[in-house]
C-alpha cells in the first residue's frame, strides 16, 4: 500500500533514510528527465540530480508542509537548474526570485558550445519538431524552464509562478517570448 | 489595444487561460481584424504541435546511476554530521528562537534520557542501572536494544510532558543460505549504504565464499556489485567487487560495468583489473561490441597507464587474427 506523502515526509524530517529514499523516488525520475531536458547533457543532469536531492536531504526538516511537497521540490529544482553553470559544475547565488525580465535577447552561447545536442532518437522524427528542439534549446534558463513547465508538464501558468518564485505575468511574459522564438525558427514550415 | 498586447492574449487563449474580459477583448478583436486572425490560427497550429512534445525518456541506467551516486553524496554527508553535532544544531535552534525556559527543561530531561543510553550500552553500572529500572524502560534493556539518535518533536513542555523519538537498534543474528531472498537482500543494502569500508568489504567477502558455483547471485547482489565495482569511494572495494564478478560467468551487464571501469576509473589498477578480465573473455570480432572495439582501439593509444595500452594493443591484435 503506497503511504502517505505526509507521513513520509516526517519520517524524513527524523533521519528515517528509507522513508526519505522512497519520497523522493517517486519524484526523481521526472525530475532527472527535466534536468537531462534542460542541459541535454547526461553528466549535467546527474549533477543537477545530485544538487537538487541534496538540497532537499539537507533541508526537510526546515520544510513545513505549507506548501505541497512537490511545489517545494520544484522550487529546488528551478532554482538549481537556473544557477548551473556547466564549465565549472558550480551553482551560483541566484536571487530567492528567479524573475529576469531582460532575458528576452538571452543568447545561449553556452548551448552553442555544449558537446551534446539532442541526439536523433530524442527527436520525434520530423524536421519541424527538430527545430521546435532547436529554437527551446536557445532559450534562456528561465524561458526554457516555463516552457518545459507548461509544455512538457502541463502545469497551469499560477502553479508554474509558485515553482519559479515569480509573478503570472512574468510566466506569461517567457511563454509569449518562447513561442514567439520558436514560431519564428519554424514559420515557413507552418 | 495594441496588436502586440492582443498577440500575447491570444497565446494565453490556446492555454485556456484567459479571464472573462479578455476572452471577451479577444472574441470582438478577431471578429474585425483579419491580420490578428490569421496570427491566432498560426499560433494555433504551433501550439498543437507544441502540445505533442514529451520530455525524453530517461534511461534505467541513467537513473541507476544518479541514484547511487545521490546515496554516496548523502552517506558522506551523514558521516560528516555525527549525533552530537546534530544535537548541538538542535539546541542551538532552540536557543535562537529563544525557549530558553523549555531549553532547560529539555536539557534535564536530555540528561536523564542520556544516562539511560549510557545504561542500556553499559549493564555493568550497577549503580546506574537502579535508576533505569525506576524509569519503566525495562523492555528496551531485556532485549538489548540500543537507542540512538534521539530527537525531541516539541519545543513546550506542557504538564511535564515531553515527545521524542529515536532509533532502536537491535543486533539481529541470521544463518541461511546465500541463495536465501533475505539474506541477499541484506547483503546489497550493506554492500550499497554500509559507511564503513571495513564492512562493506567483509560484505563483500560474505558474497565471494558464499558460493562456489559460477552462476551469479539474485538479481539485487549483482546490482550492488555492479554498482560498488564502479561507484564505491573506496578503491579496495571497488576492486574487490570486481574480483567477486570474476568469479562469475559474465553477462551483458557484468561487461558493461567492467567496460565503464576500463573508461573511467581513476584508479589504474582497476583500468588494469578491468582490461585483463575482459581479455579473458575471448571474444571474437564479430562478437565484439562497437563500444568495446572503439574503447580498446582508444585505449591502446591513450590510456596514461603503458600495461593498459600494450593489454588493449595485444587484445585487438588477437581479436583480427581470430
Amino acid at each position: 500500500m503506497l503511504i502517505e506523502e505526509h507521513e513520509l515526509i516526517q519520517k524524513a524530517k527524523q533521519g528515517n533514510m528509507e522513508a526519505f529514499e522512497e519520497l523522493i523516488y517517486r519524484y526523481d525520475k521526472h525530475v532527472l528527465a527535466i534536468a537531462y531536458n534542460f542541459r541535454m547533457n547526461r553528466e549535467d543532469a546527474k549533477d543537477i540530480y545530485q544538487e537538487v536531492f541534496m538540497r532537499v536531504f539537507r533541508s526537510i526538516k526546515s520544510f513545513e508542509e505549507k506548501s505541497e511537497f512537490s511545489t517545494w521540490l520544484y522550487r529546488i529544482v528551478t532554482n538549481v537548474c537556473i544557477s548551473f553553470k556547466r564549465s565549472q559544475k558550480k551553482y551560483e547565488f541566484v536571487s530567492i526570485n528567479n524573475c529576469n525580465d531582460e532575458d528576452e535577447n538571452y543568447n545561449s552561447t553556452e548551448n552553442l558550445l555544449a558537446d551534446e545536442s539532442r541526439s536523433d532518437d530524442l527527436l520525434i522524427g520530423n524536421e519541424i519538431t527538430k527545430m521546435i528542439w532547436q529554437a527551446v534549446d536557445t532559450l534562456s534558463p528561465q524561458q526554457k524552464l516555463a516552457f518545459t513547465y507548461k509544455y512538457l508538464h502541463n502545469n497551469k501558468i499560477r502553479e508554474i509562478a509558485v515553482m519559479m518564485n515569480c509573478t503570472e505575468s512574468s510566466i506569461k511574459k517567457y511563454l509569449f517570448i518562447a513561442t514567439r522564438k520558436i514560431r519564428e525558427k519554424v514559420k515557413n514550415l507552418l | 489595444m495594441d496588436h502586440d498586447k492582443i498577440r500575447e492574449i491570444i497565446n494565453l487563449s490556446l492555454y485556456d487561460e484567459l479571464t472573462k474580459d479578455e476572452k471577451i477583448l479577444i472574441e470582438e478583436h478577431l471578429s474585425q481584424c483579419e491580420e490578428c486572425k490569421r496570427e491566432f490560427e498560426e499560433i494555433k497550429k504551433l501550439n498543437g504541435l507544441l502540445t505533442n512534445l514529451k520530455l525524453p525518456e530517461i534511461d534505467n541506467k541513467l537513473l541507476q546511476d544518479a541514484r547511487f551516486e545521490l546515496r554516496t553524496a548523502i552517506r558522506k554527508e551523514r558521516s560528516k554530521s555525527s549525533f552530537p553535532e546534530n544535537l548541538l544544531g538542535s539546541l542551538n535552534q532552540l536557543l535562537i528562537k529563544n525557549y530558553k525556559l523549555a531549553f532547560a527543561a529539555i536539557i534535564f530531561l536530555f540528561l536523564g534520557v542520556g544516562i539511560g543510553y549510557l545504561v542500556f550500552t553499559n549493564k555493568d553500572t550497577s549503580g546506574v542501572a537502579q535508576f533505569i529500572n525506576t524509569t519503566n524502560v525495562d523492555p528496551f534493556e531485556k532485549n538489548n536494544i540500543k537507542i540512538k539518535n534521539l530527537r525531541f518533536l516539541d519545543t513546550n513542555i506542557k504538564d511535564g510532558e515531553v515527545s521524542f523519538t529515536f532509533e532502536a537498534a537491535r543486533q539481529v543474528t541470521m544463518n541461511g543460505k546465500a541463495n536465501d531472498a533475505v539474506i541477499q537482500k541484506i547483503l546489497a543494502q550493506s554492500l550499497l549504504n554500509e559507511q564503513n569500508d571495513g564492512v562493506r568489504l567483509r560484505t563483500l567477502n560474505a558474497i565471494s565464499a558464499q558460493t562456489n558455483n559460477k552462476k551469479l547471485p539474485g538479481k539485487k547482489v549483482k546490482t550492488a556489485l555492479i554498482s560498488a565495482m564502479k561507484f564505491d569511494g573506496n578503491a579496495g572495494v571497488r576492486m574487490e567487487a570486481l574480483n567477486v564478478l570474476k568469479k562469475f560467468s559474465f553477462d551483458e551487464d557484468v561487461i558493461e560495468a567492467l567496460l565503464y571501469v576500463l573508461k573511467s576509473d581513476t584508479n589504474t589498477g582497476l583500468r588494469v583489473a578491468a582490461i585483463n578480465s575482459l581479455s579473458e573473455l575471448n571474444i571474437s570480432e564479430k562478437e565484439m561490441s562497437p563500444e568495446l572495439l572503439e574503447l580498446l582501439k582508444q585505449k591502446s593509444q591513450s590510456d596514461e597507464n603503458q600495461y593498459v595500452r600494450v593489454r588493449a594493443k595485444s587484445i585487438l591484435q588477437e581479436v583480427y587474427q581470430q
